[in-house]
C-alpha cells in the first residue's frame, strides 16, 4: 500500500519547511513535496505604508538575509521618486551587499553545508554540526569564520545600523556616509576576508572533493537536476549582485531570454499550488508544466549555480580563476546540486575582492550621499541578487507615495519547485520497496538535497543538528496512519 | 516565559547581559522585560537639540527633509518613536540619521502604546484649532504604521 513519509521540522536551513514524501503501492517514492508552512504577509500588510518606509520594514522578512531586501527596496523606491542615487552612495550601498555576501556565504558552508561533507553524512547529527567542522579541520577555522563574519557585520551596521535587521537607505542615496578611518577598516576586511575565501576554497578542495564518498554524492544522478538557470549579469555578462540584466539559459546552456528586471512580469510567471504557501515561479513563455526537469521545462533555478551557469565569468581576478578551475572540472551547465556549495565559495571571493577595489575608491568616503531631487513616479521595480537567488520588488504607489500594490519575488520562490523534484530525487535512492533505509543518516540526504539551495522561508531561525523533533509520520495512500518514527528515541 | 528580551532583533550587549544575569543567579521577578523600561529620548544623542518646549507645526516623512542636521527628528517635524519606545538598544538608527521605529517596544507601564503615543504627538502639535490640529496630524500620512510599527499584536483598538 501507499505510504506517506514526513520530515519535520527540516534541519540547517532558515525558516520552517516540511517534506512530504508519498510512496506508491510498491513501495517506491512517487512524489515528493518541500512545503512552506508559514505565511508572512508582507506583500499586504505593506500596503499603505509610506514607500520611503519599506526599506526598513522589508528587512523583517528574513534576519539572514535581511540587506538584499533592505538594498532591493531602497532601488525600487529610488524609481518611485523618479532619482538616481549619487555615486557614493551607490557605492555604499554596494559594500553593504557584498559584505552581507562574504558573511552570509561563510554562514551557510562553514555552520549549514560542510558539517555534512567534512565531518561525514553517515556520522550522527551530534557530530555533524560546525563543532565537529572545527574538530577536523581545526579550531583556527572556527575562530576566523567568526572574525570575518564579525567585520562584515560591522560594516553593514556602520552603513545601515544593524546588521540583522538594516535600517538606514533613503531614496537617491544613504543616510549616513563612510569615514576616512572606517575606508581603512574596510580595506584590512576586505584582505582578510579575500585570504579567508581562497582558503575555504582550497579546504572544499581538500576536505570535501578527495573524498571518495563524498564525490559519489556530488556525482550522483541523485543529486543532478537538468533545469534551466537565471541570474543577474553585467554588461559583460560576468556576475554582478547588485545590478545588471537578468539571463537565462535552457538545460543545454543555450541563452532562452536576457531583459531588464523591470520587464520581468513577462519572462517570470508564479504558479499556485494548494499544498504550499510559497507560489513557484516558472519561465512564463514555456509555460507551467508541472514538475519537471529536462528538454521543455519550465522551471529554472537561482542563487549560485543559477549564477555559475548563466555567466560567462568573474567580474573579479581571483574568483575568475577559481572559476575557470571549477569549468574545466565540472563543465557548463553544471546541473549537479552539489555544485551550489562550491559555487557559493566562489561567489563570497569575488565579493571579498569587489569590497577591496570599493575600499580604494576616494568617492566611497565622498560627502555626496544623496540626491534629494526627487518626483512621485508611483512605480518601482528593482532587482538584485540576494544570497540565494534573484530577488525582485514591485512597488506601486498613490500620489501621496503610500504603497498600492507590493509584488516580492524572492530567491527560494525561484527555486522551490526545483528543490521539490531534488527532494524526490534524492529520496528514491535512499527510500526503496518501503523502507527508509537507514533512517537516521540516509534521511539526512533528503535534507542534504535541499540544503544545497540554501533556502530561506522567511525565518531568522535554524537549527544545527537538532534531531529531536523530527518525527516522522508514514502514512498509507488514504492518508491513514501507520507508524511513528520519534527520532528522540535514537541513541 | 519568564523575562522579555526586547528589540529586533535584541542588541548584542543586551544578550550578554542576559547571559549575566542568568549566570549570576539573581534572577528579576517573572515577567520582567530586560531593557530600561524609560524612554528611548534618554539616551539618545540627538536629545541635547530638542528644544525646552517642543511644538510641532507640520509633520514631515523622513524623505521630505534635506540632509540630516543632527537635530532630534520630532523637533525637525519627523515622526520618531523614541519617546514611546523603550531604551537600550543602544540607538543604533540614530547613529545612521534615521528615527525610532520602536522595535524595542513600549516603555514599561504603557498598556497600548500607539494610543498614548498620538495624544503624545497631538500635545506637542502647535494649533489653535481642532481644525488645524486634524491639518497637522494629518501630514503623517500613515499613522497605524508609525504608532504600531511593532506592537500592533498588542494594540486594544
Amino acid at each position: 500500500m501507499g505510504e506517506r513519509i514526513t520530515i519535520n521540522p527540516v534541519t540547517r536551513l532558515e525558516g520552517h519547511g516540511k517534506i512530504e514524501i508519498f510512496l506508491d503501492d510498491n513501495g517506491q517514492v512517487q512524489d515528493a513535496y518541500f512545503q512552506v508552512t508559514e505565511l508572512r504577509g508582507f506583500e499586504r500588510f505593506c500596503v499603505g505604508r509610506p514607500v520611503e518606509e519599506l526599506p526598513r520594514i522589508m528587512p523583517n522578512i528574513c534576519g539572514v538575509c535581511p540587506t538584499p531586501h533592505n538594498l532591493a527596496s531602497l532601488k525600487a523606491i529610488d524609481m518611485v521618486y523618479g532619482v538616481a542615487p549619487t555615486e557614493t552612495a551607490k557605492l555604499i550601498r554596494k559594500l553593504q551587499l557584498l559584505a552581507a555576501y562574504v558573511e552570509d556565504h561563510f554562514l551557510h558552508f562553514f555552520f549549514l553545508s560542510s558539517p555534512d561533507f567534512i565531518v561525514g553524512s553517515e556520522k550522527s547529527p551530534a557530530e555533524r554540526n560546525i563543532l565537529g567542522v572545527i574538530k577536523e579541520a581545526g579550531l583556527e577555522i572556527g575562530r576566523k569564520v567568526i572574525e570575518v563574519r564579525k567585520r562584515t557585520r560591522e560594516i553593514i551596521r556602520l552603513i545601515a545600523g544593524k546588521p540583522a535587521h538594516p535600517e538606514a537607505g533613503l531614496p537617491g542615496g544613504v543616510s549616513r556616509g563612510i569615514s576616512e578611518e572606517e575606508r581603512g577598516f574596510v580595506e584590512e576586511t576586505a584582505k582578510i576576508s579575500i585570504d579567508f575565501a581562497r582558503f575555504a576554497l582550497k579546504l572544499f578542495k581538500e576536505k570535501v572533493l578527495s573524498n571518495k564518498s563524498n564525490m559519489d554524492l556530488i556525482l550522483s544522478d541523485a543529486y543532478r537536476l537538468e533545469t534551466c538557470y537565471m541570474g543577474l549579469v553585467d554588461d559583460y555578462l560576468r556576475q554582478n549582485y547588485y545590478e545588471g540584466n537578468l539571463r537565462v539559459i535552457d538545460p543545454k546552456g543555450k541563452e532562452i531570454a536576457f531583459f531588464h528586471p523591470r520587464n520581468y512580469g513577462e519572462f517570470i510567471g508564479e504558479w499556485v499550488e494548494e499544498w504550499t504557501y510559497v507560489r513557484l515561479t516558472h519561465l512564463r513563455k514555456v509555460g507551467w508544466n508541472g514538475l519537471n526537469e529536462g528538454e521543455g521545462t519550465s522551471l529554472y533555478r537561482v542563487g549560485p549555480l543559477g549564477r555559475f551557469n548563466v555567466c560567462e565569468g568573474m567580474a573579479t581576478p581571483l574568483a575568475q580563476k577559481e572559476y575557470e578551475c571549477m569549468v574545466s572540472v565540472l563543465g557548463k551547465p553544471c546541473h549537479l546540486t552539489m555544485a551550489y556549495h562550491r559555487a557559493r565559495l566562489l561567489e563570497a571571493l569575488q565579493a571579498a575582492e569587489e569590497i577591496y577595489v570599493i575600499a580604494k575608491d576616494p568617492l566611497l568616503t565622498g560627502k555626496d550621499i544623496r540626491n534629494t531631487n526627487l518626483r512621485m513616479i508611483g512605480k518601482g521595480v528593482s532587482c538584485v541578487e540576494a544570497c540565494r537567488g534573484v530577488l525582485i520588488h514591485d512597488y506601486e504607489t498613490d500620489n501621496q507615495g503610500l504603497a498600492t500594490k507590493i509584488n516580492l519575488i524572492v530567491a527560494t520562490q525561484h527555486n522551490a519547485a526545483p528543490i521539490c523534484l531534488s527532494v524526490k530525487k534524492a529520496a528514491k535512492e535512499f527510500i526503496k520497496d518501503g523502507k527508509v533505509l537507514n533512517k537516521d543518516g540516509l534521511l539526512n540526504m533528503v535534507e542534504m538535497a535541499f540544503r544545497a539551495y540554501d533556502p530561506c522561508l522567511g525565518c531568522a531561525t535554524h537549527t544545527i543538528g537538532w534531531r529531536d523533533l523530527l518525527i516522522i509520520n508514514v502514512r498509507d495512500k488514504k492518508g491513514n496512519l501507520i507508524e511513528t518514527i520519534d527520532t528522540r528515541s535514537f541513541k | 516565559m519568564d523575562c522579555y528580551l526586547p528589540g529586533c532583533p535584541p542588541h548584542p550587549d543586551l544578550v550578554v547581559d542576559m547571559f549575566n544575569v542568568l549566570a549570576s543567579g539573581d534572577l528579576p521577578p517573572k515577567g520582567s522585560t530586560l531593557s530600561p523600561p524609560i524612554a528611548l529620548c534618554a539616551y539618545c544623542e540627538r536629545n541635547t537639540t530638542k528644544p525646552e518646549v517642543l511644538r510641532i507645526k507640520t509633520l514631515k516623512r523622513i524623505h521630505e527633509v534635506g540632509l540630516d542636521s543632527g537635530d532630534c527628528f520630532l523637533a525637525q517635524g519627523i515622526i520618531c518613536s523614541g519617546p514611546a519606545t523603550r531604551s537600550g538598544c543602544g540607538t543604533p538608527c540614530m547613529k545612521v540619521n534615521v528615527p525610532c521605529r520602536g522595535c524595542m517596544g513600549p516603555v514599561g507601564g504603557v498598556r497600548d502604546p500607539g494610543m498614548r503615543y498620538i495624544s503624545t504627538i497631538a500635545s506637542l502639535v502647535d494649533a489653535g484649532t481642532d481644525e488645524s490640529m486634524r491639518e497637522v496630524l494629518n501630514g503623517m500620512g500613515d499613522a497605524a504604521g508609525y504608532l504600531y510599527r511593532f506592537t500592533v499584536g498588542s494594540a486594544i483598538l
